[in-house]
């Protein structure tokens, strides 16, 4: 038996548990030591290589089938982080490559490198964090600019490092502050209409209305040349 | 200034230019929240928004205060004969019409206000002031019920309220929302009127005849008995032919 290639460099939690119980086995038991992934390419030599080392587990055996490759975890990427509002464009955009290199990896027809496959597991783990803090805001979240580079754009250089940073660097959910002003000892100009409010004397304005012709509220521009202004008497003042 | 017992009027009907309310009014302010002294009685508090995405937050200095209506009566119905009209070219009945645009409580909800300030506050001479030769103020006498004091509203603030926000202290005489609709048009659109004439020139001529020139709605020309003629700005009044009023719940 043979074991399909498995990047051993993964360590989301989250992605590994929803793969599945083979899936979980293989990663835990680290029967892999070394990437399989490489450039769009691959490594050949690497993956020969891993092809030929025996499973050395308790478990079930694992088909070949059930390990996804990395155009389905792709995929799976990014529709988890497309699912919390970001577009595809975004996506590209975090991982550092343009759409039609992100459609490609999940085709399969580009191979993207563990690098590549790397942030965008951070970004996924990002946006799932995001999402518990801040449901229903993950995008405006990673596109806020405050200063510096907006979230989503540091995502490739700084991994799962922002998971542990990224609310200090954004700016909080919007914060009203209200300070009263002094005011002088005089009684306010209407506080007489306050007494007589609080003591049921005064009343909102009734909603009668009244049928007007349409002329009420139509104008002619044409007519604002009697209002064109003539001011002899001012001088302007230059800037020097 | 009008004596109190010409100013004001019974509290009564839908809201009308020249209602003096009890509302709160805001300004935004910038980072050092500078208050002109005319308005520190305004600025009872400070409120600062925060808002994502934006690299600046709001600063508003707000605070409760008498406002006098400036918006237009017919802007009160704006909306409401709007939608009516359309019901009724879409085949309803006026009555029907009436009916649903009642119904909708959104609409005309907002309108403009300009809040009344102590004279003393204003930096301006208080004899020019209160009789009204002042661009941008109205005089305004104490009220007989103390509700309102001596004050002068200043239309150089406007701030947008919601009907449903207010509540209303007293309503104005006709002669007093004219002098506000001469106000307002003297402060927002007539700063350097060309209306005028030699005085000697027409010493001793016969007007023949008075027209309302329509490309200038707001002046009145004489004609002479030598050909030539006058303009004279008219006062702003309510139009005699106004809107038909109907009953509450009619």
């Amino acid at each position: 038996m043979t074991a399909a290639p498995v990047d051993l460099q993964q360590t989301s939690s989250s992605v590994a548990s929803r793969r599945g119980r083979g899936r979980t086995v293989a990663l835990r038991a680290g029967l892999l030591p070394g990437t399989v992934f490489g450039t769009n390419a691959g490594i050949p030599g690497v993956t020969r290589w891993a092809d030929h080392l025996p499973l050395i587990t308790t478990t079930p055996a694992i088909e070949p089938t059930q390990i996804p490759s990395i155009a389905d975890e792709v995929r799976d990427l990014r529709d988890e982080v497309c699912a919390h509002g970001l577009t595809r464009r975004d996506v590209a955009r975090a991982v550092g490559v343009d759409r039609r290199s992100l459609s490609g990896w999940v085709s399969g027809e580009i191979r993207p490198s563990a690098d590549r496959v790397r942030v965008l597991r951070s970004l996924a783990c990002l946006v799932a964090d995001i999402a518990v803090e801040r449901p229903g805001r993950v995008r405006d979240v990673l596109l806020a600019r405050r200063g510096g580079r907006a979230l989503i754009d540091r995502v490739a250089d700084e991994g799962t490092r922002l998971l542990q940073t990224w609310r200090s660097s954004i700016r909080p959910e919007a914060k009203v502050s209200v300070r009263v002003r002094p005011q002088n000892s005089a009684e306010p100009i209407w506080a007489a209409a306050a007494r007589a409010l609080v003591d049921g004397w005064l009343t909102p304005p009734t909603w009668e209305r009244s049928i007007r012709p349409d002329a009420t509220y139509e104008m002619d521009l044409d007519e604002a040349s009697a209002f064109e202004e003539d001011e002899p008497g001012v001088r302007r003042r230059s800037y020097r | 200034m009008i004596p109190a017992d010409e100013f004001f009027e019974d509290d009564a009907g839908p809201p009308r230019q020249g209602d003096i309310l009890l509302a709160g009014v805001a300004r935004l302010v910038a980072e050092d929240r500078y208050t002109p002294q005319a308005w520190v009685s305004l600025d009872a508090a400070d409120v600062t928004v925060d808002l994502p995405n934006l690299d600046d937050p709001l600063r508003l200095a707000t605070g409760p205060a008498l406002v006098m209506v400036t918006s237009h009566d017919c802007h009160f119905d704006k909306e409401w004969n709007r939608l009516r009209n359309s019901l009724i070219k879409r085949g309803l009945d006026g009555d029907a019409a009436t009916r649903t645009a009642d119904d909708n409580e959104t609409l005309d909800r907002t309108f403009t206000a300009s809040p009344l300030v102590i004279p003393n506050d204003l930096a301006l001479d208080r004899g020019n002031l209160m009789a009204g030769r002042v661009v941008g103020y109205l005089p305004v006498p104490a009220s007989p019920d103390g509700l309102v004091p001596e004050a002068v509203v200043d239309l150089t603030y406007r701030a947008t309220l919601d009907r449903l926000d207010i509540v209303r202290v007293t309503c104005i005489s006709w002669t007093a929302r004219a002098r506000l609709r001469y106000a307002l048009a003297r402060l927002d659109s007539l700063r350097a009127t060309t209306v005028g004439f030699e005085l000697e020139a027409v010493v001793g001529r016969h007007i023949e005849q008075v027209s309302f020139p329509k490309q200038q709605p707001l002046s009145v020309r004489l004609h002479l008995d030598d050909g030539h003629h006058i303009d004279l700005l008219q006062q702003p009044a309510e139009l005699t032919d106004g809107p038909a009023r109907r009953a509450p719940g009619g």
